[in-house]
């Protein structure tokens, strides 16, 4: 009768074990709060996410602590957090964490991957592929999204085109991503320049002066079509930091960036579209040595867009940029001149003022 | 120890089932969602797809068209021959973007037409708006006209291409101008799409609407629609030329000119008898027109030719159930099913013509049955429970929809369900944390926020807000009939049945106010008139008073001369003739007005024959306490509105009640000073005022608010009445003469 009890007492512990929640499902939710932070545009609404699941790390962490337990999940769900914000020191420290004692943690690897291509562009690519071979039989989304960004850094597009459709068929997280991305290789395809040469740039989320200077001295040579060039003053006081410096003295000393007043060119300020109107007018003035481009819808009433009006300081400019096909403006005919450009879109509209 | 053994034995099989249930769950559970994974389309969709009828607010119609061609069933008709307000007809939508790109803007709908009159437009060319930008048109002249999808005229139509930002946005599509080749505001949509661009390669892998676009590449200039003769010279010369045909039966559909198209259609089919998408438009053209009979001969037609046509035969069901031929319905049905048993679209529909004609065990059978055949598909899922709801079975309902959630979390609608049972069980607790799980939901799928204004209440904000304008603008504007059309319009359109209804008794309130005021300015002049001659009835009545006293102070005289008698003339004699003359020639102006007294109420004379011969005709009669409630509406509605006032005074005159017209009128003056005009003279006429009449008749003449068409009335009317100033002096010394006697 003894023994029948200690069977039964063993029967319900085993299953209490079972039944019990693992804290699997803690790292799932973790892990889909992540994934669809970064499916989300919206700041606001990708912050709340991230946060949420940042959350739930730190209570995860709290309880490992208190057990005097390590869990590389753990580590290597932090890294993903840490390269979401951002942070890729941090999210590479996490995912040493990740990959150590016992290793093989998947998502710390493709982290891992991921930081690789974020920091080193074309340059990590074969690494992080070499990197993804590990995790490449497995049906992750993230995987081949990692992949595909790898063979598009390396300008093979059709690699990278497979990679991310497998990722989209997998009907799990991270489609939005990989969608974009199909997009964005199609987007590409329509361009008549060497694309390998700005593949580091294509998927940035945002453009920088200088970056943008040395796409259109090194990749457009926008410099060949001026007929006259107005130089102007190139003595800037902070071009040290830039790698991209004889771009721009360049680009300055042809007549570009006029709007750009005093000694300092402030290289790392990010782009607006009011930003990129001004140099397709400066473009358009100095190829066409025609400097009344510079006001000729400065007096158009009423105004053609919904949100500036005629005496803002990019209207003539994004007006000129739209009237030419070269910028387009929204749906609701609003210019949003504070908007900040992408890469791609950086690239597509300077294709367009070439043509 | 038997007992022992058994046990040990009950047991053990206990825990290995216990264990055998847990480990299948979580095999089954992983064969599931793999299963699921490997469907050939994506779930994933990148497209933002607005069905025509689910505008926020119209005026294109009061409800959705019923159409089984068209997406989701149903379409927004524009189809109207009476002019719109000022903004006009308009059709707003609330959308949700979450990724700012460059989006190809598409819609199902007819082809808008030309801008211009003197070209072929068989339908309106509309105007779009996105948010608060400028209105930009959409005509046959600047839209790419894809394809053909849609029996009624349905078309792919590609408007416009730019960026859209994430967030929410508004799009309105308005019509302000008619078609050219027709005599109507007109203008179908059945969908909009917004697609970004550059997603072509993508778009093989998602899943659309069965009636979007198979591709969405725009070549060439797109369809053409020229003039009906074009084609029907084409026609003439070869009937077999199907794509002339096509083309000209949408034109003929568009203009209404069915019994044209059956009979080209009649002709086309006699030598291409097999071609069934024609025989599906020659029935549709018989169901327009109402000749239901014909309509089902053709679908068996195409059933005679293809068994297995099940087009044809869901057509046929869904004519004989929209008919309530119900048992019809359910044997076109059931000969689908016995065709294709797994067909559940077919189950579906079954069950719904059960449910519809009240047989609910067999309807929830049919769907259980559809269930069984697919039992993950979502929309029976769905069905099942809406029905075990209405059948009263709220628990087996609640089950269901967390079933749908179990299969896709994304599921929005389930949620929504399952928070109004809990609702309606008064469990409202589990409601608003199931309506909490929804948002959440919604938080982490960027696809799904567009849902999310349903779910968080945008959409009702959104109507809420459009309701707040039309009322901020009516208190600025209380008697703006346009404006309380629009209110209507959104009531009814947003089914707000009970709001529609107090908006229509006070549209109507305020019609009565307009008409009232239009005919005021025509019985305006009556009523001064009026006023003028009822301030004689003093002098009148002295006038015949006096005249009888004279008569009868001469009565004896007179007889004693027809007998020969002899007569002393008596001294008054002299001054009753000088007051007779004077009387006679009071009587002579009296009489000059009394003409055109006359001739004013001769302009009456139509109104009140169309009147007779209406309330003849109609049995209709003028309902003064029906005019006194909308009056009491208006009043509820705005207290400084005079008119209702205005209209319970004019009521009071018109049945004999002055004194109440009195008050009624002078609390008009109070609220707005000169519209008690002329309501409130004739009313203190009525009740011997006579003084104040006229005072206020010398008032209006220098008031600015009365017309300048009325001061010659009015000036003739006051010299009139100053006859009887003069009356007073001599009917006293007509007294005193007499009392003197």
């Amino acid at each position: 009768m003894k023994k029948i009890f200690i069977f039964i007492l063993l029967i319900f512990i085993s299953c209490g074990q079972l039944i019990k929640q693992s804290p699997q499902k803690d790292y799932e939710r973790i892990y889909k709060n992540l994934t669809n932070a970064e499916s989300l545009e919206n700041p606001v609404q990708k912050d709340k996410l991230i946060n949420k699941a940042y959350t739930l790390l730190m209570q995860r962490q709290a309880e490992l602590i208190k057990e005097k337990k390590s869990d590389t999940t753990v580590a290597a769900l932090l890294a993903y957090y840490y390269y979401l914000k951002g942070n890729y020191q941090d999210a590479s420290s996490q995912v040493e964490l990740a990959s150590s004692p016992s290793g093989n943690n998947q998502l710390g690897a493709i982290i891992q991957a991921r930081v690789l291509l974020s920091t080193k562009g074309k340059a990590g690519a074969q690494g992080a592929l070499d990197i993804l071979r590990a995790v490449e039989g497995l049906d992750n989304p993230m995987a081949f999204i990692a992949m595909g960004d790898a063979y598009f850094l390396k300008a093979d597009y059709d690699k990278a085109r497979d990679n991310y459709t497998k990722a989209l068929l997998l009907n799990r997280e991270l489609q939005v991503v990989a969608a974009n991305r199909l997009e964005v290789i199609s987007r590409i395809k329509t361009l008549s320049i060497n694309v390998a040469k700005v593949s580091d740039f294509i998927l940035e989320p945002t453009m920088t002066r200088d970056k943008l200077a040395y796409i259109l001295y090194e990749i457009f040579e926008l410099q060949k079509y001026i007929a006259t060039a107005k130089p102007l003053d190139a003595n800037f006081i902070d071009l040290e930091k830039s790698q991209y410096k004889s771009a721009i003295v360049s680009l300055r000393q042809k007549g570009f960036f006029s709007y750009i007043q005093g000694s300092a060119f402030e290289p790392f300020m990010v782009v607006s579209r009011g930003e990129m109107a001004k140099l397709v007018e400066d473009f358009l003035v100095l190829s066409r040595n025609n400097e009344g481009l510079r006001s000729k819808f400065k007096n158009e009433s009423p105004p053609f867009f919904n949100d500036i009006k005629n005496d803002n300081e990019y209207y003539n400019a994004m007006r000129l940029a739209v009237d030419m096909g070269i910028m387009t403006a929204s749906l609701s005919q609003d210019a949003y001149p504070d908007e900040s450009v992408t890469g791609l879109q950086a690239i597509m509209i300077l294709q367009k003022l070439v043509k | 120890m038997i007992i022992k053994r058994r046990l040990k034995i009950f047991f053990t099989i206990i825990s290995a089932l216990v264990i055998a249930a847990i480990t299948y769950a979580q095999f089954t559970d992983n064969a599931q969602s793999d299963e699921k994974n490997r469907t050939s389309k994506i779930t994933y969709k990148n497209y933002i797809w607005i069905e025509g009828e689910n505008a926020v607010s119209t005026n294109f119609a009061r409800e959705p068209i019923y159409n089984f061609f068209c997406s989701n069933k149903f379409a927004l008709q524009l189809s109207k021959d009476v002019d719109p307000p000022q903004d006009g007809y308009f059709a707003t939508y609330v959308f949700y973007v979450t990724h700012t790109k460059e989006y190809d803007f598409w819609m199902g709908c007819t082809p808008p037409g030309s801008a211009y009159k003197d070209r072929p437009g068989y339908a309106s060319p509309i105007e779009w708006q996105i948010d608060n930008g400028p209105f930009q048109t959409a005509s046959a002249e600047n839209v790419y006209v894809k394809s053909f999808y849609g029996i009624g005229g349905f078309y792919w139509v590609k408007i416009a291409s730019g960026t859209l930002n994430a967030g929410k946005h508004t799009l309105t599509i308005r019509v302000k101008q008619k078609r050219s080749s027709g005599w109507d505001y007109y203008f179908y949509v059945d969908a909009i799409l917004l697609l970004p661009q550059y997603s072509t390669g993508i778009a093989q892998l998602m899943d659309f609407p069965e009636v979007a676009p198979k591709d969405f590449a725009t070549p060439g200039d797109g369809i053409l629609f020229n003039a009906p003769e074009f084609y029907e010279k084409k026609l003439r010369a070869n009937i077999s030329d199907r794509e002339a045909l096509f083309s000209l039966v949408q034109i003929y559909g568009w203009l209404y000119d069915y019994n044209k198209a059956i009979f080209l259609l009649k002709k086309y089919l006699e030598k291409n008898p097999r071609d069934l998408d024609m025989r599906l438009e020659l029935a549709a053209f018989y169901s327009w027109s109402d000749q239901l009979d014909a309509a089902i001969s053709e679908y068996k037609n195409i059933i005679a030719i293809d068994e297995k046509n099940i087009t044809a035969r869901k057509l046929l069901s869904v004519l004989a159930g929209w008919n309530n031929r119900y048992d019809e319905a359910i044997k076109y049905y059931q000969e689908i099913i016995a065709i294709d048993p797994e067909n559940v679209d077919a189950y579906i529909s079954l069950g719904t013509q059960y449910s519809w004609k009240g047989e609910m065990n067999r309807a929830i059978a049919t769907f259980e049955k559809a269930e069984t055949i697919a039992p993950s598909n979502i929309e029976v899922l769905e069905v099942l429970g809406d029905n075990y709801y209405w059948a009263g079975r709220a628990y087996d309902a609640i089950r269901q929809y967390y079933r749908i959630i179990d299969i896709n979390e994304k599921q929005i609608s389930a949620y929504k369900k399952l928070a109004k049972i809990y609702l309606d069980l008064g469990e409202s607790a589990k409601a608003a944390r199931i309506i909490n799980d929804a948002k959440q939901v919604v938080d982490l799928y960027p696809e799904l926020s567009g849902i999310s204004l349903d779910v968080k209440d945008e959409l009702a904000k959104e109507r809420r807000a459009l309701i707040d304008s039309y009322k901020e603008a009516l208190v600025k504007n209380p008697d703006d009939v346009n404006l309380r059309k629009g209110l209507v319009d959104t009531y009814i359109w947003n089914r707000m049945y009970g709001d529609a209804v107090k908006e229509y008794d006070a549209l109507l309130a305020y019609k009565m106010f307009h008409s009232i005021e239009q005919a005021e300015q025509k019985v305006t002049r009556l009523a001064i008139h009026t006023v003028g001659l009822q301030s004689l009835m003093p002098l009148i009545k002295t006038i015949k008073d006096d005249g009888s006293i004279i008569k009868k102070r001469y009565a004896k005289l007179i007889d004693d001369k027809k007998k020969g008698k002899a007569v002393i003339e008596p001294s008054s004699l002299a001054s009753d003739k000088a007051t007779l003359e004077w009387y006679n020639a009071k009587l002579k102006e009296i009489q000059k007005e009394l003409y055109v007294y006359n001739d004013i109420t001769a302009a009456f004379g139509k109104d009140v024959q169309t009147y007779t011969a209406m309330q003849a005709a109609t049995g209709w009669h003028f309902e003064s306490d029906r005019i006194y409630r909308y009056a009491a509406t208006a009043k509820k509605l705005n207290p400084q509105m005079y008119q209702p006032y205005k209209v319970q005074g004019t009521i009071d005159l018109l049945y004999d009640k002055p004194s109440n017209a009195v008050s009624s009128f002078e609390l008009v003056k109070k609220l707005a000073a000169g519209a008690e005009f002329p309501g409130l003279p004739l009313a203190y006429a009525q009740t011997k005022k006579y003084n104040e009449a006229i005072a206020l008749l010398e008032e209006s003449l220098q008031s600015k608010k009365v017309s300048a068409t009325y001061k010659n009335d009015i000036e003739q009317m006051l010299s009139l009445v100053k006859l009887s100033k003069g009356e007073v002096s001599s009917q006293s010394s007509l007294q005193v003469t007499t009392q003197k006697k």
